[in-house]
């Protein structure tokens, strides 16, 4: 079931992976994915909640009821958590893309090279 | 610090305005939430001061809008076809032309035809009469195409709040 949903876009990947340590607003996961990339992903409002409305709609994720914070929280924000499904969904991808390295990392090219 | 109040003010005036171009259902569930992530992201760039950087943010922001508009767009074009898919809006906006030109074509001269009888009428009295049914007939057609567009939704909302 989980293997229907790959391979994730780079996006999709991020958001799962940020939202695998806890439910999070749009706000912080666009910085925390920034973080996580080194700034080499940088989600715009547009990317980010196109990929969160696939994301609800395949039932990856889900609406958080619960506020975190509530003396920090400000209202109009909407919270966000990985479902079951998200979760075998990122461990199936984050096993594939370990098994794509790996298989990288055997060649000889890739073993003499060191990065730049 | 109040020109940059002001001009997260206007910047979030001109993104809201933009937001206009996502097609309406993630509009009506996205829109707020993205319109919070911009406000959050335009004082970021504006707390560091810098004009390039609050430039450098807004071509960034274009740049995701327009990928993402098209991608929506899209995606709504290749949904399910409902009530509120786009080609049932462009059916709702061709119906009147199209009865419009229909009417002119052919119902006109037909109904003259059937009224006066074709062999006794001369060609100018039987334009000028087909002229006639046709514009009547247009008429009520165009009448009937916007009453009907216009009850569209209030039947929708109607079946579903009796549903």
């Amino acid at each position: 079931m989980a293997k229907n949903f790959l391979p994730l876009t780079p996006a999709v990947f991020h958001i799962l992976v940020t939202l695998a340590d806890g439910e999070a607003h749009g706000y912080a996961m666009m910085q925390e994915v920034a973080r996580r990339s080194g700034g080499t992903v940088r989600l715009g409002p547009g990317t980010l909640y196109g990929a969160i409305s696939r994301l609800l709609e395949d039932e990856l994720i889900e609406e958080s009821e619960e506020r975190p914070d509530p003396d920090m929280d400000d209202s109009r924000r909407r919270y966000y958590r990985l479902t079951k499904l998200g979760g075998q969904v990122l461990a199936a991808e984050t096993e594939r893309l370990a098994d794509l390295v790996k298989a990288a990392r055997s060649t000889k090219v890739v073993r003499k090279l060191k990065p730049a | 610090m109040a020109a940059g109040n002001l001009s997260i003010q206007y910047s979030e005036r001109i993104y809201n305005a933009l937001l206009s171009l996502y097609p309406f259902q993630f509009r009506v569930r996205f829109a707020p939430e993205m319109l919070q992530l911009f406000r959050d992201c335009c004082r970021d760039a504006l707390e560091k001061g810098q004009v390039a950087i609050v430039v450098a943010f807004w071509l960034c922001v274009t740049r995701d809008l327009c990928f993402s508009v098209l991608r929506e767009r899209g995606r709504e074009l290749m949904g399910p076809v409902g009530a509120e898919h786009p080609l049932v809006g462009i059916v709702d906006l061709l119906l009147i032309p199209s009865m419009v030109t229909a009417n002119l074509v052919a119902l006109g001269p037909i109904l003259t035809l059937l009224i006066r009888g074709s062999a006794k009428l001369p060609l100018d009295q039987f334009v000028m009469t087909s002229g006639f049914f046709s514009l009547a007939i247009g008429t009520l057609a165009v009448v009937a195409s916007v009453v009907i567009t216009k009850l569209r939704p209030t039947v929708r909302l109607w079946v579903k709040l009796s549903g």
